[in-house]
């Protein structure tokens, strides 16, 4: 860029000087043309005057036939005029008086003719003078003074060339530099922006959308540390690192970060969820001397900071902070662009979490909460596949609530749903990791038991009917479930499976109810 | 004081010890520095004395300058040599001139090559330009040639006086004059320019050099000496070439040699 900056001033020197050398060689001409008309004018004065004297002297001699004095006369004139190229005098037709012819110097000659009454001659003297030695002089004058000119002109254009390159140019090409220097990091913020909204696209999550933005902010401008804080609602309003990118030397581990006004709550980010706004610290070392945070940022070579607040529906999510190892490394129009990318950062947060939660209702029972018969359907066909593959059995059990009916009748519906709900978290609270608890429909639910056997399955499901049976839901009156367990077996269909539990269940229902019975 | 001595002594000296050549007008007084400077320098390198070129006015001056002793040497024509003898006797001569090896020459009457005049008769009411009247061959001889011709000053329309023979052919030359006199050798330098002759005189001894009775003996033998060998270098063969084209060298003259200029001289009103 400063290559570019001297090109551009030395080819305005060189604009300057050319344009000043035209200028000093059309006066040059100008002058010339001027002195060699004037030139030729006061000679053709001056040769005509001659003329008329060289006629006035010879007048005498003549009239007294004084031939010899007057041709002397003549001859002296030529040797004092060693311009005249020629002179000659004649009267009337006769023989000249006198001639003189010297050849031509050069084709610039100027001739006068001049004639008057002597006696009873017509006296006629002709002169031509040769230019060519005036002209000389006058090309030697003015191929001087362009000299002189060119001279000058190179002196002004050195002047020229030093003034601007010290006052001028090299402040403005500085300033100009400062200014590419900011569209440059404008460019790379708005490049950041641009792939900070495809990874909102694209990030499946909301960690690894969190991930993505850090370090397309870190990447494409540059900053040597990029992180992203939610802010918590404990009691000790802590501020967890979700996400960072660029070497931060240990920073962010150094801290204790928190967001109340604290000690621990005073760096950038702490700050700008505080106000629910940006924050701009140009300088570390004089705005933040003396924090906890300061210290550890310019230990680690960090100049300037911001932190933008991102915000869903005026509710803080979390902040965005950034470092650069600059001074004033952020401009308004750069932390117009961070602004607006943690709105971004903020829908995309809002966005992913509203798909989490319309993907989660479509797998789960409302009522409940536990997986709906969709998921459950879907859950089995891969349960089938993977006991397949690795040869590993699994179960399913069948769960009805015995006389459910009686209860909605006696209790209403509300009590209804709310045992309902009841025999829904003892599922939840046996369940293992790797089980999966629904509600088939109804008063009636479903396990998938992987790696469970018709032993394991059972015993579990055991497990279950005496939890269930020992709790009344609030209704001071005991509520029982019936159980009816399937082991898959090799080449069996799902629906054979679940057909094979259904025919279970339905013999514990014949038996009497609130047992569990196994195919 | 005592610079003011020296410079007058000095200059005193120098005068005293220059020879001085006086010439007859015969042409204008810038030509004949032109033509006889050569030989002015040649003698003064020969004597080791410096000599000077002295122009006359007019014969008449001339005549006087040397009879009083102005000029050492004197360059004459026939007819002012025998009135200067006749006034003051006898004087050395030097040399005097040879054109193409003959000591004689010729007057001419000269017309413009374009005249219609054939014969010296029809000069009469004519205006006729001479040279000085003391001149010998541009004055007395073609009036005696005039004379002999039959015509007298009163037959001709006008007879001007012209200070040299130059003057006399360019008054012919221009029209100012229907004819003219002239020497001969002044006639052949510039016939060229549109003259005619119409008329010449008898072969007349040439003009010459006198010394002044003044002048040592030993100045005299060396000038005369200088002048009679002039031709036989190169050099003098350059100086006469100035003089005159035609003039092969000088030629020793006798006080016999003008006895015709002394026939003239009485045969003149």
């Amino acid at each position: 860029m400063t290559e570019t900056y001297h090109h551009q001033k030395n080819r305005l020197i060189a604009l300057i000087l050319v344009t000043l050398l035209g200028f000093n060689g059309a006066v040059a001409w100008y002058l010339y043309s001027e002195q060699r008309q004037q030139l030729h004018q006061s000679a053709a004065t001056e040769l005509s005057l001659q003329a008329r004297m060289v006629a006035g002297f010879l007048r005498d001699p003549l009239l007294r036939h004084d031939y010899a004095q007057a041709r002397h006369f003549l001859s002296h004139w030529k040797d004092s005029h060693p311009q005249l190229q020629t002179l000659s005098v004649q009267l009337d037709n006769q023989p000249p008086l006198f001639e003189h012819h010297q050849p031509p110097l050069s084709g610039r000659f100027i001739t006068q003719r001049h004639q008057e009454s002597v006696g009873h001659w017509l006296l006629t003297v002709q002169m031509e003078q040769d230019l060519s030695l005036q002209q000389q002089s006058l090309r030697s004058l003015i191929v001087t003074l362009t000299a002189l000119a060119l001279g000058a002109t190179l002196l002004f254009a050195a002047i020229l060339w030093v003034v601007l390159s010290r006052w001028i140019l090299t402040p403005l090409s500085e300033e100009i530099k400062n200014q590419t220097a900011q569209i440059s990091r404008l460019n790379h913020a708005y490049k950041a922006l641009s792939e900070s909204n495809m990874a909102l696209l694209t990030a499946q999550s909301e960690e690894q959308l969190l991930q993505e933005v850090c370090e397309v902010i870190s990447r494409s401008c540059g900053y040597p540390l990029v992180w992203i804080g939610y802010a918590k609602s404990d009691h000790a309003r802590s501020l967890q690192v979700m996400a960072q990118a660029g070497e931060d030397g240990g920073y962010l581990k150094a801290l204790d970060l928190c967001w109340q006004d604290a000690p621990c709550g005073q760096s950038p980010a702490a700050s700008a969820i505080r106000q629910k706004a940006s924050v701009v610290i140009q300088s570390i070392a004089r705005e933040a001397d003396g924090t906890v945070w300061g210290e550890a940022a310019l230990k680690r070579g960090f100049q300037s900071g911001c932190a933008l607040a991102i915000l869903h529906k005026r509710h803080i999510v979390a902040a965005l902070e950034v470092y650069s190892q600059v001074e004033a490394g952020f401009t308004r129009a750069q932390m117009a662009l961070l602004g607006e990318l943690a709105d971004n950062l903020a829908f995309g947060i809002a966005a992913l979490r509203d798909r989490q939660r319309v993907e989660t209702l479509s797998v789960t029972d409302p009522l409940t909460g536990l997986a709906n018969r969709n998921r459950i359907s879907g859950a089995l066909i891969a349960q089938r596949d993977l006991a397949d593959r690795y040869h590993e059995p699994f179960s399913v059990v069948l769960m009805d609530l015995d006389h459910f009916k009686s209860v909605n009748d006696t209790y209403g519906h509300q009590k209804g749903d709310e045992v309902l709900q009841g025999f829904a978290a003892i599922l939840e609270k046996n369940r293992r990791k790797s089980d999966l608890m629904g509600r088939w429909g109804g008063e009636e639910f479903i396990a998938i038991l992987p790696k469970n056997d018709a032993a394991a399955a059972s015993f579990q499901a055991e497990r279950i009917r005496q939890q269930v049976e020992k709790s009344d839901f609030g209704l001071g009156r005991a509520v029982t479930a019936s159980f009816g367990v399937a082991t898959a077996k090799a080449d069996e269909s799902t629906d054979q499976l679940l057909q094979r539990a259904d025919e279970a269940l339905y013999r514990a229902k014949g038996a009497g109810r609130n047992r569990v019975v196994c195919t | 004081m005592l610079k003011v001595v020296l410079l007058f002594l000095v200059v005193s000296l120098g005068v005293a010890d220059r020879i001085k050549i006086g010439f007859m007008p015969y042409l204008s007084a810038q030509t004949i520095h032109d033509r006889y400077t050569p030989l002015a320098d040649h003698l003064s390198w020969v004597l080791d004395r410096p000599v000077r070129i002295v122009v006359a006015r007019n014969h008449a001056h001339q005549a006087e300058l040397f009879k009083k002793g102005a000029v050492d040497v004197a360059f004459l024509g026939g007819n002012p040599y025998v009135r200067i003898v006749e006034a003051v006797g006898p004087q050395p001569i030097l040399a005097r001139f040879a054109f193409g090896g003959a000591p004689h020459f010729r007057s001419v009457i000269i017309v413009r090559e374009d005249s219609p005049l054939t014969a010296l008769e029809q000069l009469q009411n004519k205006r006729i330009a001479l040279g000085d009247p003391h001149s010998t061959l541009s004055s007395e001889v073609p009036l005696d040639l005039l004379h002999q011709a039959g015509l007298e000053a009163d037959d001709l329309a006008s007879i001007t006086h012209l200070s040299n023979h130059e003057n006399i052919l360019y008054g012919v030359l221009f029209g100012a004059f229907e004819a003219g006199a002239v020497a001969e050798e002044i006639f052949m330098e510039n016939r060229h320019r549109g003259l005619r002759a119409l008329s010449y005189s008898e072969p007349l001894s040439t003009h010459l050099f006198i010394a002044h009775s003044s002048l040592e003996d030993a100045d005299v033998r060396a000038i005369k000496e200088r002048l009679l060998t002039l031709h036989q270098s190169p050099q003098g063969q350059r100086i006469l070439r100035a003089i005159h084209p035609n003039l092969s060298g000088f030629v020793p003259g006798e006080d016999s040699d003008y006895d015709a200029h002394r026939a003239i001289l009485k045969r003149l009103p």
